[in-house]
């Protein structure tokens, strides 16, 4: 893949190397052990986390007593199932509105256009706190508390400007010949959007459509007022761990692993479409 | 309403294809964030009154002039920029840092490329919960490792009055960076290895070609990153309140906190919206301010 035209000298070469993995297992290190550590932390009974010295620096017995406890749990069962629809319709709803409406004001010259994007980006810089108590307000009159439409919809209020945003900036990426190319092949608008931007932007747009899903699988203040009762989200059940009274560190930690499964799923995923999207270049 | 004029034959067909993949942003954007959003500018402009359930009466501008006597909203202000700064710069870097190693044809980056996402992947105020054993005095994981490598021979408290935010900065930017990484990593993609190549032919170092190849090609993507870092950032709240709560004392908050002490705490929604209408205000100047520097340190540092 990486073809060298003229020789640079070796030992450099092998100092960069060296340099390079050096650096690069730094970094793996620091972002993946507090991960690695609530993993583990997850597995212990909770008298061993609690005695000094802390975890990692002391023989443990592991036990997977937790991950029962918390699927023997309805609440927490429920939240998992509930937060998997709504992060899912949410993201192909998000992304059907979204990515026409970028494209839309990408490629098409208007005056507005511009405005509108930065309109985009100004709403979503709203706290969320803020604008909580007039969606709930909505949502109440239109009787949406409480059911997964009214949750997906609360979603999209702020997941939908941002990835308009995103998805805009990669559209933008594309370069406009190959578009221009596709028109003059006798290719429609809408043609060039499918056939041509959509494929050469492949990645990009994965990479939008999982973190769509991971936002709203994450999403608390909004899950825990919209789906107050009979919606049971899952981030505001493993909330519900946090309480004072109640706070046993290894459920969290499980609870919190738990809700990072879908995650790790889909970076898996979004791995192979990094990947074509390597090819694809290559191949151009 | 919107009609430009132009009388270009091309604009007819451009207009209706426009407005057809906008109908659903636009409905969307009616029904449930235009009206949020005007609810929330009604109300900042409302004082509210409790006697007899919860009443409204318009009363100007006295919610913004109570915010600006309002110590603990100036005092968070300068918290939130610390924070922001912090927590911005150490992400943008490391997402970079990774970014560039996760391109080198290494050994097991296609799982590296899969795992680094993992920070990311878990929610604000996990976050802040796992980064609140980390700092923990007596069983943290931090005191833990450093007594382990002989730094230091007796427990230090990390959470402490003057650098409360600094530790929150290093949480959040530990969160946000695989995001960082992810979008250079596509920003790289987007790079011809036709110009590494000329660049080796010109005999020009690693470093050189960073300088000259990587960084002005991943321009866009640096500002794109950096602003929705920035605004991410800015709006915050989960992990401060796991991690600080805000605290010790109002150490830590920063102005959303503020936002949500005064709104859900103390119940005063008015007021709650008065304050957050001002840190739109602050956060876009912000931004704005950002992209100018950004784009202008851009022009100067030369075409790609």
């Amino acid at each position: 893949m990486n073809v060298q035209i003229p020789k640079p000298n070796k030992a450099r070469k092998i100092a960069g190397k060296i340099g390079i993995y050096t650096a690069f297992a730094i970094l793996v290190f620091t972002i993946l052990f507090p991960y690695f550590w609530m993993v583990t932390s997850s597995l212990q009974r909770e008298i061993d986390l609690y005695r000094p010295p802390p975890f990692p620096f002391k023989p443990v017995k592991f036990t997977v007593f937790h991950y029962g406890e918390l699927l023997s749990y309805p609440p927490f069962t429920e939240g998992l199932v509930n937060s998997a629809l709504v992060a899912l319709i949410t993201a192909g709803f998000v992304m059907t509105a979204g990515s026409l409406g970028a494209y839309a004001l990408v490629r098409t010259r208007f005056k507005v256009n511009r405005v509108l994007l930065q309109a985009i980006v100004i709403f979503y810089m709203l706290p969320g706190v803020a604008l909580l108590i007039p969606v709930a307000t909505v949502e109440r009159a239109l009787g949406l508390i409480d059911t997964l439409p009214g949750v997906v919809f609360a979603h999209s209020v702020f997941i939908l400007p941002l990835m308009t945003w995103m998805l805009a900036s990669i559209f933008r990426g594309v370069h406009m010949d190959l578009e221009e190319a596709g028109q003059v092949d006798g290719l429609s608008r809408f043609g060039t959007m499918f056939r041509v931007v959509l494929p050469l932007s492949i990645t990009g747009v994965m990479i939008v459509t999982v973190f769509c899903f991971i936002i709203s699988w994450n999403e608390l203040m909004y899950s825990s007022v919209i789906g107050v009762r009979d919606f049971k989200m899952l981030q505001p059940v493993i909330l519900e761990f946090m309480g004072p009274m109640k706070q046993v560190i290894p459920r969290v930690m499980a609870a919190g692993v738990f809700s990072s499964l879908p995650v790790i799923a889909l970076a898996v995923i979004l791995q192979k479409y990094i990947i074509k999207g390597i090819m694809s270049g290559a191949i151009k | 309403m919107r009609k430009p004029q132009r009388s270009k034959p091309r604009v007819t067909s451009d207009q209706t294809f426009a407005i057809y993949l906008l109908l659903p942003l636009i409905f969307f954007t009616m029904a449930l964030v235009i009206y949020p959003l005007s609810y929330s500018l009604w109300l900042s402009f409302q004082e509210q009154i409790w006697i007899g359930g919860l009443r409204y009466v318009f009363g100007g501008l006295t919610q913004y002039a109570k915010a600006l006597k309002d110590p603990l909203f100036i005092n968070s202000i300068p918290i939130t920029f610390r924070f922001v700064g912090e927590s911005v710069t150490l992400a943008v870097l490391i997402g970079l840092g990774i970014a560039l190693a996760l391109n080198q044809p290494l050994q097991g980056r296609k799982v590296i490329r899969a795992l680094i996402l993992l920070p990311w992947a878990i929610s604000e105020f996990a976050t802040g919960i796992i980064w609140s054993f980390v700092y923990k005095r007596d069983v943290g994981l931090l005191n833990a490792m450093l007594k382990a490598l002989g730094i230091i021979e007796s427990d230090i408290v990390w959470i402490t009055p003057k650098f409360a935010i600094e530790t929150v900065s290093i949480a959040f930017a530990w969160h946000m960076a695989p995001l960082a990484a992810f979008f250079f990593l596509a920003g790289l993609q987007f790079i011809p290895t036709d110009l590494y190549r000329q660049a080796r032919i010109d005999g020009a170092g690693v470093v050189r070609r960073f300088l000259s190849v990587t960084l002005p090609h991943l321009k866009y993507s640096m500002l794109v990153i950096t602003i929705l870092i920035t605004v991410m950032t800015a709006r915050s709240l989960d992990t401060i309140l796991t991690l600080t709560g805000g605290g010790p004392g109002f150490a830590s908050s920063t102005f959303t906190n503020i936002v949500y002490v005064r709104t859900f705490k103390e119940l005063q929604f008015a007021y709650g919206a008065a304050l957050s209408w001002y840190v739109i205000l602050i956060v876009v100047i912000l931004v704005i301010v950002m992209f100018m520097l950004m784009t202008k340190g851009f022009a100067r540092g030369g075409r790609r």
